[in-house]
């Protein structure tokens, strides 16, 4: 009868490097009484779980157990809806102590799920470093006015992650729903199905779940790598794991062990972000995630620029948006999601780039000459600025205001009005237009009298 | 041809009386500056050209006598020495500014005769000393020549120090057809007046100084929140409304009076003005009506944004690379970009400001008020220094709303970055670049404070 137990228990001899932690809850309410093929349910799973914290104890000493039954202590008639215990906590080497505690129980009372499913929860000790897996054993519905469902929106507002299995013995098909959005729920017809699924739950969760992440270029390919990723928790929204995405030696994806019980969502720090809403793992097995994450090199460059320190910066922007997505440095390099971007380069006069197309493929090259430097220098205080003449428009582009010795300004080559005007005197006609020229890496001295 | 003369006088006249009123406490001061070379005795519209010159300049220092408020003076150069002794200080000041010189004045150009050369430009810079100190005095050369700087002088940049001195230049050219290159006067100058014979000179001079007396002016009145003409110092381009070219560029001045300068405007255009404030504020349509004041009002308030670093610098390349985006309120382009530590004008109202440190930071909804200078304090950005010993590959992260956002990346060729940030806790995600195994992954969190170097080796 347990021989297909036995073949997939083999997997568990590797050894964990972290704590897995099984609590075991049953539903210990008066229908378990019921005879199922000349037993009670009751006896059936008792049986089950002795027999499965047994053989897996034995295979593996890292292991923990817990045991909680509901509805066991009280007769049904008193309608006891708090009736829920935890019989054995974790620890490890207690299959003994859970055999034990089960051998003492007789189902008698009331059935209620949520109220226990909620108490489990601190069965758990903290240990985020931990595979925490739950199964529920039950043959009836909530019988105390508890909502399973209403229980995993209060879980979800907790930020807490938590999918038990769920195991129906013969539960009518109206009701499974009720299950359906705590956990994943498994029902079962009879007792031969019972142990298969009891099996399949127990390896899942015993069995070590891994993942790979693929980041696909444009062409499909699982090529892109060294980017930092996040899960997430898609229920608490906390930030579950950090990695950097890598191969191996194969030059493949490295392989990830992640807790198969948590649903995530997956962020990929490039730019912009790629989000992967809603992953759930099949536990016990390996699993591909993929993510389309096809990327463009923008490379800004300044050729010949002399002097490092007047260095400009690149606001990148998603085209037509109006946040700002990364500030780049000139003469730096930097991947992008492709598609068509806005640049707004921080040069005097600023230059502004709309719908640049960055492609997978060759870097996008956007190069700008080397400022020069516009030194003014004056005997008598006033006021000056600078602006571009646009056939005849004059565009404003530095405003130094009041100027009382010198003023320095870096500014792209080009022609440019500078317009001056002594604050002594007190005139208009004082006005000064003077006109400037500017070369990359040069230095013009104006004096202003 | 003199009844016709009193006559165009006699209207000048009537037009100074009728504002007069509004112009009596300033002093306009004219001073003649008569070219005496020896090219000057040289005949020119049935008589000679010196002769035409003293006729006039008699009938109008006798008419502008007659005025409040008006002074005149005459100095001449090119009379003492003859031009073959080409003495190049040939100038003097014959008549010194006064009330009811003129007399004088038609005495002293009846005794002098035409003879030397040119020096123009010694001419004008003598002038400087002509005109009695008084800032709010009007002061002007009326310079009456036939020829061009001889002297090796330079009469344009004499004539811009000039300016600035207050004192306005009107060159009168007669009896030469001098082709505009080769009058330097005509470029630096602006206005100059080629006069090619005696009539078309009477003209010309009576209309200037009528025009000096009595000009189409124009004030542009800046006002601020309570429509008071309190705002200066921004650039006003004229644009002519026909060509969409600029025409004139003045910055608003209040003068010693404490009243917006009066400008010279040419009324023939229809103007466009632009007043150069952050961001710029437009007026269409103007037009001038000629010979009046004009006033031309227009709403600039302004106040100040004041970006402060609060606190030491732990290294001033990072802060000097922090900039500011300023937008008006939800608008998405920046009017301006402006440095940390500075204080700049800007157009009162709303403002979000998107500011460049590491993370970004934003703050909205600033208020720049009449005459206020708003202060914006950041904390100045502490250093992470990174010492890897190998390339590394990652990032600086933080938590935003449980989120962790990017906020920098790592760069894999450099084993020893800086990298300016902003006080506060993140998450530094690191790897070795060549690592095969994603659970080399390094989490590290660590805490930059304002001003202080965070060392982290990985």
């Amino acid at each position: 009868m347990y021989g297909l137990l036995f073949i997939s228990y083999t997997l568990l001899a590797q050894t964990h490097t972290h704590t897995t932690r099984i609590l075991f809850q049953l539903d210990g309410s008066g229908s378990m009484k019921e005879l199922w093929d000349g037993q009670s349910k009751f006896n059936r799973a008792r049986d089950l779980v002795s027999h499965l914290v047994d053989s897996i104890e034995k295979k593996n000493p890292n292991i923990e157990f817990g045991l909680r039954v509901f509805g066991h202590q009280y007769y049904y008639t008193l309608n006891n809806c708090k009736d829920s215990k935890l019989e054995v906590p974790f620890s490890k080497n207690n299959a003994d102590a859970i055999k034990t505690a089960l051998g003492k129980i007789t189902p008698q009372g009331n059935t209620p799920i949520a109220y226990s499913l909620f108490e489990s929860l601190s069965d758990f000790p903290v240990d985020s470093n931990a595979s925490n897996a739950e199964i529920l054993v039950t043959d009836g519905v909530e019988t105390c006015q508890g909502n399973p469902c209403a229980l995993s929106q209060l879980f979800a507002k907790r930020k807490v992650s938590f999918r038990p299995f769920i195991i129906g013995l013969g539960i009518a098909d109206s009701l499974k729903h009720e299950y359906d959005c705590i956990g994943n729920f498994f029902d079962v017809k009879d007792e031969k199905v019972f142990n298969h699924v009891m099996n399949v739950v127990v390896s899942q969760a015993l069995n070590n779940t891994t993942a790979q992440v693929n980041l696909l270029d444009a062409y499909g390919n699982p090529t892109v790598t060294n980017l930092e990723m996040t899960f997430y928790d898609h229920f608490s929204h906390s930030a579950k794991y950090n990695f950097i995405h890598t191969f191996n030696d194969k030059g493949n994806p490295d392989t990830l062990h992640l807790d198969p019980l948590t649903t995530y969502d997956l962020v990929i720090h490039s730019f912009p972000p790629i989000q992967k809403d809603t992953i759930q793992l099949s536990p016990g097995s390996h699993n591909v995630i993929a993510v389309d994450v096809p990327q463009g090199t923008l490379s800004l460059q300044i050729p010949n620029n002399k002097d490092a320190f007047t260095n400009i910066q690149c606001v990148v922007r998603e085209s037509g948006s109006p946040r700002i997505l990364n500030v780049q440095d000139f003469n730096t390099d930097q991947d992008y999601i492709s598609g068509n971007y806005d640049l707004e380069i921080l040069t005097l006069p600023k230059l502004e780039l709309y719908n640049e197309e960055i492609a997978p493929g060759k870097p996008t090259v956007i190069k700008v000459d080397a400022a020069g430097i516009l030194n003014l220098s004056t005997s008598q205080q006033g006021v000056a600025s600078i602006y571009v003449d646009h056939d005849g428009k004059l565009e404003k582009i530095y405003d130094f205001g009041s100027i009382k010795t010198t003023a320095t300004v870096n500014l792209q080559p080009g022609n440019y009005m500078l317009i001056w005007r002594p604050d002594k005197g007190k005139q208009s006609v004082l006005t000064e237009k003077i006109n400037i020229k500017i070369v990359s890496n040069e230095t013009v001295n104006q004096k202003l009298d | 041809m003199k009844k016709r003369i009193a006559y165009i006088i006699l209207i000048v006249l009537l037009i100074f009386f009728r504002t007069a009123p509004t112009a009596s406490a300033q002093v306009t001061r004219i001073l003649f500056l008569l070219d005496l070379s020896a090219s000057m005795s040289e005949r020119w519209s049935e008589s000679t050209k010196i002769d035409v010159a003293r006729k006039v300049l008699t009938h109008l220092a006798d008419s502008l006598n007659t005025l409040k408020n008006v002074e005149t003076g005459l100095r001449v150069f090119g009379d003492q020495s003859p031009s073959n002794m080409s003495d190049c200080n040939d100038t003097r000041l014959l008549v010194p500014f006064q009330k009811n010189n003129s007399k004088q004045i038609e005495q002293q150009l009846y005794g002098i005769e035409p003879r030397g050369v040119t020096p123009i430009a010694l001419s004008l810079q003598r002038t400087a000393g002509d005109f009695p100190h008084d800032p709010t005095a009007r002061n002007i050369i009326i310079l009456i020549t036939d020829g061009i700087e001889s002297c090796g002088g330079d009469p344009c940049s004499i004539s811009l120090s000039l300016l600035k001195e207050n004192i306005i230049l009107k060159p009168f050219i007669i009896g030469m057809s001098v082709n505009s290159e080769e009058s330097k006067m005509n470029d630096c100058i602006g206005n100059y007046y080629d006069a090619p014979d005696a009539d078309k000179f009477r003209t010309i001079i009576r209309n200037i100084v009528a025009n000096i007396l009595e000009p189409t002016t124009t004030v542009v009145n800046l006002l601020d929140q309570d429509g008071k003409p309190t705002e200066t110092d921004a650039v006003m381009t004229f644009y002519d409304d026909f060509t969409d070219s600029y025409k004139y560029n003045y910055y608003h001045t209040i003068t010693y009076r404490g009243v917006s300068d009066t400008l010279s405007i040419d009324p023939v255009s229809t103007y466009n003005l632009e007043i150069q404030t952050t961001p710029p504020v437009e007026k269409s349509n103007i037009h001038l009506v000629p010979d009046q004041n004009n006033v031309v009002n227009v709403k600039t308030p302004q106040g100040e944004l004041y970006l402060q670093l609060q606190g030491g610098a732990v290294n001033n390349y990072i802060n000097t690379k922090i900039k500011c985006l300023v937008n008006r309120i939800g608008e998405f382009t920046d009017i301006n970009v402006q440095s940390f530590n500075t204080s700049k004008k800007y157009l009162t109202g709303k403002y979000d400001l998107t500011i460049l440190t590491l993370p970004r930071t934003y703050i909205k909804n600033v208020d720049i008020s009449q005459s206020k200078t708003t202060t914006i304090q950041i904390p100045s950005p502490g250093m992470l220094n990174i010492m890897k010993p190998y390339s590394s590959v990652g990032g600086i992260f933080v938590y935003t709303n449980n989120k962790l956002e990017k906020v920098y990346e790592l760069n894999a060729d450099q084993l020893r970055e800086n990298i300016g940030l902003q006080p506060g806790n993140y998450v530094l995600i690191n790897r070795p670049k060549f690592s095969k195994k994603t659970s080399d992954t390094v989490v590290k969190n660590f805490t930059i404070v304002s001003g202080q170097v965070n060392s982290i080796k990985l």
